[in-house]
């Protein structure tokens, strides 16, 4: 048994101000062939689990390019083409292959390329021919397109956002393959549009109890497994928008009509998921009127794992002229800043512009006088275990506001962070974070209450006004009821 | 002979955003000679290797301490200050016996806690070799010279150039006088004039040229071995902030004290000579768009990195723009991020970028820009003022934005040498109008290829709007704040 394993992940931001070339993959994660020999990072995870199943199994596992950017604009064509080129001569020189497992994004979008998973899975499936297990791991916030669907013989998608499950779906992704190479199953790939934009956080009801509905499902008859793709709302591409995803056991009658089925679902209770947001004046007067502590705040249009520059000022402007007691602003991207502050010390009192400093997103620059209280050199955070890098992260006093500014754009996710520069979150009344979701799992269990800020931003929450060019089938919200420019009946 | 070397140099704007440590230097230039035992220490920096040089040729035992250089910017942190300090006295202290030290330094150092770090450095000097041993000094003539470097220095030799092309012959001339006073054969004493003024004066033009000519003419003649012109670097708030006279004779310390007084009067005259060049942004602009011969070279002088400056700053760029100006050429503009941004994005890309005006009110506000991405470059450098040497200026890449080239780069420093724009693949000759950010370094290379030049005064950090500047330090009475008549 010879299992080929590799990975290619970003979430492009089609309106992201930030492009997306080498360097950002080589800042986040570039492996080439040995990203399990070194330790585990966000989405290199699923390669490990891999490795270590196929090598419980006595399989060889031939790996190759792992890289991992973080969000940000369109990747740059020819380091695309190059990734491309690399996966594919490994997968050549690798021989014959029992099955191919890609841990993807789905919403990667390359200059030039709209569909570059799609377009790397064809030349895969040329290369292996058609009978070979070609499993691919996907973001809730992918995309799915129909070339994804001709070329993939399996998909499956992270059902938790915040994405705390990456390990789970990859182990049943290897299992069904396994299976599939073993001919003992023969699966079938459904897949429906649900014709919407939106975000759905699992963490509370009602999409806790749809998750748990689709675990329920896996298993029943013929299911052998259950998605649900959000999609990414922030890219102007056609295939763009939430689907579901059901594996049979060769059962395409009942995966398509179980996919519709919870398409319904999803349609029903659409006033119900979401984030429900506020403006930044109520956001700040709820927090100046709080009595337990502390609220949190999430900036989620600056959020830098959705492709924002994270170093927007219109939360740290308002909090500081809103007057409020004890915050803290978790994080402006700012890595000059953070030379400076690192040339001048703790302790050393000094005028500093911050913020706003890659576009119209950013705000204006905020010209502050502040004092150095902490410096940790690498600083990390961590998620479900994993260990995702800050760079170098500094905390400033500004009066009753500290901010930290670091130099590795990342948005916010654990309030461990806070411990890496000398304070604990009990030490604040109202903790802003750049975030849209992935905060939610650290900061739950910490925070009094959890307020979603829609600032202006890259990330705007006002899908019906994202001026898209190239999402031309009709979606909710942008349409109100998109069904009804169709010829296909919705299920009763 | 043996001779102690070592080089500490940092001109410290009190008022620069940029602040200052001791990887400041280590990112300029840390030299440390048991770091790079393999280096050439002939070819480290200036002063320094020349004082190796000399002692090489004239067969003396030279002991090479470090140099540590940083580029211009706020005062050193006060521990990152002492390390410096207290490495070259322990270095002097493991050397010793010696006959005579050497030192390149710049003469307007502060640190926190230390106004007059070259006076402090000197006093730890003096309090090793003792009283008799020769202590020769070479500065920057944007010095501050005090009265604690006057007496502890055996003699002080300041450049004379601005551009600053002279170092070499400087470190000749004092090395003879330090020479000759180990062996008995001179006994050099100073007297030093200091004069009211913060000021800038430009040596490549009159009446400086003038004046430079009869003052070497003294020198030389009737026991006077050599005449220093302190400009000062008015941006240093301290006490001995400000112009000055230092003569160097032979044993007569009235004669000495005589001569810098004769000179004073006519240094102080020259004063607004400088001041008088500078205009506006938009006469500048429009002198630009008037010629029609090419190409004009404006200097943006109160952004020049080299005087402290963040080297960022868009008042220029965004007239500029609103002008639309066509064979328009503006650097380099200090802006890491957009650098990595523009990298990643590659040649031939179209981008909307947010550039400049990043570090302060001092910057100017940031420019929204459309820009296509017409060169990357990992790491250009220029020649320097010793064109010998290519001086690097970090990452940078060039962005074009309707017919204006712009180089952005990630090393703060000031443009030399039209380098900065032919590495980046900008066609020079084809350009009318050229933007350095520079006080006046960039003439020598410049100058022979402009066909005019001309001095803008852009707010800044080194705006020569004196009476703006929160000093809290200098001596009253002084020109301009003040009217101070005349100075003797």
């Amino acid at each position: 048994m010879k299992i080929f394993i590799a990975g290619l992940i970003t979430e492009t931001n089609t309106f992201s101000p930030i492009p997306t070339g080498y360097a950002n993959y080589k800042e986040t994660a570039l492996y080439h062939g040995d990203a399990t020999a070194h330790a585990s990072s966000w989405a290199s995870g699923i390669l490990h689990r891999w490795k270590e199943l196929g090598t419980r199994d006595g399989a060889t596992v031939v790996e190759s390019l792992f890289a991992m950017a973080q969000p940000a604009g369109p990747t740059v064509e020819s380091v695309y083409s190059a990734f491309v080129t690399e996966i594919l001569d490994d997968l050549k020189a690798a021989g014959p292959v029992d099955m191919v497992l890609l841990s993807l994004h789905g919403a990667m979008v390359v200059t030039n390329v709209d569909d570059p998973e799609g377009q790397l899975l064809e030349k895969i499936r040329e290369i292996v021919g058609p009978n070979i297990p070609l499993g691919i791991e996907l973001d809730s916030h992918g995309h799915f397109s129909d070339r994804m669907q001709e070329h993939a013989s399996l998909a499956i998608v992270y059902k938790e956002y915040p994405h705390t499950d990456m390990g789970d779906r990859a182990e049943e992704l290897y299992s069904l393959c396994s299976q599939m190479a073993a001919g003992t199953i023969k699966p079938h790939l459904s897949v429906h549009d649900c014709r919407m934009i939106g975000i759905w956080p699992t963490s509370y009801e009602p999409m806790r109890s749809f998750v748990t509905k689709m675990e329920s499902l896996e298993g029943q008859g013929n299911v052998l497994s259950v998605s649900f793709l959000h999609s990414f709302p922030w890219a102007d591409v056609p295939h763009m928008g939430a689907k579901t995803l059901v594996i049979t056991n060769d059962d395409a009658k009942e995966g398509d009509r179980l996919t519709a089925k919870l398409a319904e679902d999803i349609w029903a209770i659409r006033h119900k998921t979401g984030i429900k947001h506020h403006t930044i004046e109520k956001a700040m007067a709820h927090a100046k009127a709080a009595t337990a502590h502390p609220i949190v705040l999430a900036d989620v249009a600056d959020n830098p794992g959705g492709g924002a520059a994270g170093d927007s000022s219109f939360l740290l402007d308002a909090a500081l002229k809103a007057r409020l007691e004890r915050v803290l602003f978790s994080s402006i991207w700012d890595p000059v800043a953070v030379e400076l502050c690192k040339a001048s010390g703790v302790g050393a009192r000094l005028s500093i512009r911050l913020g706003g400093k890659c576009g119209a997103a950013s705000g204006t620059p905020l010209d502050l006088d502040v004092k150095v209280e902490a410096i940790k050199e690498n600083a990390t955070q961590t998620l479900s275990g994993l260990t995702i890098q800050m760079g170098d992260c500094i905390r400033l006093s500004c009066g009753p506001v500290d901010i930290l500014v670091n130099s590795i754009r990342t948005q916010t996710l654990s309030p461990n962070i806070l411990e890496q520069v000398g304070v604990t979150a009990s030490d604040y009344e109202t903790i802003i974070v750049k975030s849209m979701h992935h905060f939610h799992a650290g900061f739950a269990p910490i925070a009094a209450d959890i307020l979603y800020v829609s600032s202006p931003g890259a990330l705007s929450l006002d899908f019906a006004n994202i001026p898209y060019e190239n999402v031309t089938a009709p979606r909710w919200p942008v349409v109100k009821d998109p069904f009804s420019t169709l010829t296909e009946r919705r299920l009763a | 002979m043996r001779v102690y070397i070592a080089a500490m140099a940092h001109e410290t704007n009190s008022f620069s955003p940029i602040p200052t440590c001791l990887k400041s230097f280590r990112d300029s230039l840390l030299f440390l000679p048991e770091e790079n035992p393999e280096a050439d220490v002939e070819k480290v920096f200036v002063g320094y290797s020349d004082f190796a040089r000399i002692a090489r040729e004239r067969g003396h035992d030279a002991v090479m301490g470090i140099t540590a250089f940083g580029q211009p910017s706020a005062p050193t942190a006060k521990q990152d200050y002492e390390w410096i300090r207290d490495r070259i006295v322990a270095d002097l202290k493991a050397a010793m016996p010696v006959d005579a030290v050497l030192l390149m330094l710049h003469g307007a150092q502060m640190a926190q806690g230390y106004d007059d770090c070259e006076g402090d450095l000197l006093t730890h000097i003096r309090a090793v070799v003792g009283p008799d041993i020769p202590v020769g000094v070479e500065l920057d003539l944007h010095c501050n010279i005090t009265r604690t470097m006057v007496k502890e220095a055996t003699a002080l030799v300041a450049c004379k150039e601005y551009p600053h092309t002279d170092f070499g012959d400087r470190s000749v001339e004092l090395y003879d006088i330090i020479e000759g006073a180990v062996a008995g054969d001179i006994s050099p004493v100073m007297g030093y004039v200091w004069l009211p003024m913060l000021s800038k004066f430009h040596t490549t033009t009159e009446p400086m040229l003038s004046f430079l000519k009869r003052i070497r003419e003294k020198e030389g003649k009737d026991g006077i071995l050599s005449i220093s012109l302190g400009h000062g670097f008015l941006w240093s708030d301290m006490a001995e902030s400000g112009g000055g006279i230092l003569v160097v004779a032979d044993g007569d310390a009235n004669a000495a004290h005589q001569t810098a007084t004769e000179l004073a009067p006519e240094f102080f005259s020259y004063r607004n000579e400088v001041y008088s060049q500078y205009q506006s942004i938009r006469d500048v602009l429009d002198g630009a768009e008037k010629a029609d011969r090419f190409p004009t070279v404006i200097a943006d002088v109160t952004d020049n990195s080299g005087g402290g400056a963040a080297s960022d700053s868009t008042f220029l760029l965004k007239e500029m723009i609103a002008r639309d100006m066509q064979d328009a050429a503006i650097g380099m503009i200090w802006d890491p991020v957009m650098v990595s941004i523009a990298s990643d994005a590659g040649v031939g890309t179209e981008l909307d970028m947010r550039i400049g005006g990043k570090l302060g009110p001092m910057s100017g506000d940031p420019l929204d820009v459309r820009a296509l991405v017409t060169a990357v470059h990992t790491n250009p450098g220029q020649r320097g003022l010793d064109q010998s040497i290519i001086e690097p200026f970090g990452a940078s890449v060039a962005i074009k934005v309707g017919g204006i080239h712009i180089v952005l780069n990630s090393i703060r420093r000031q443009v030399f040498s039209p380098d900065v724009f032919t590495v980046l693949g900008i066609d020079f000759d084809a350009l009318k109008t050229v933007v350095v950010k520079s006080s006046q370094h960039f003439y020598a290379q410049f100058q022979p290829i402009a066909a005019q030049v001309l001095y803008c005064e852009a707010p800044g950090t080194l705006s020569s709007d004196i009476a703006a500047i929160p000093y809290t330090k200098i001596s009253r009475p002084i020109w301009p704040l003040d009217d101070v008549g005349a100075p003797i």
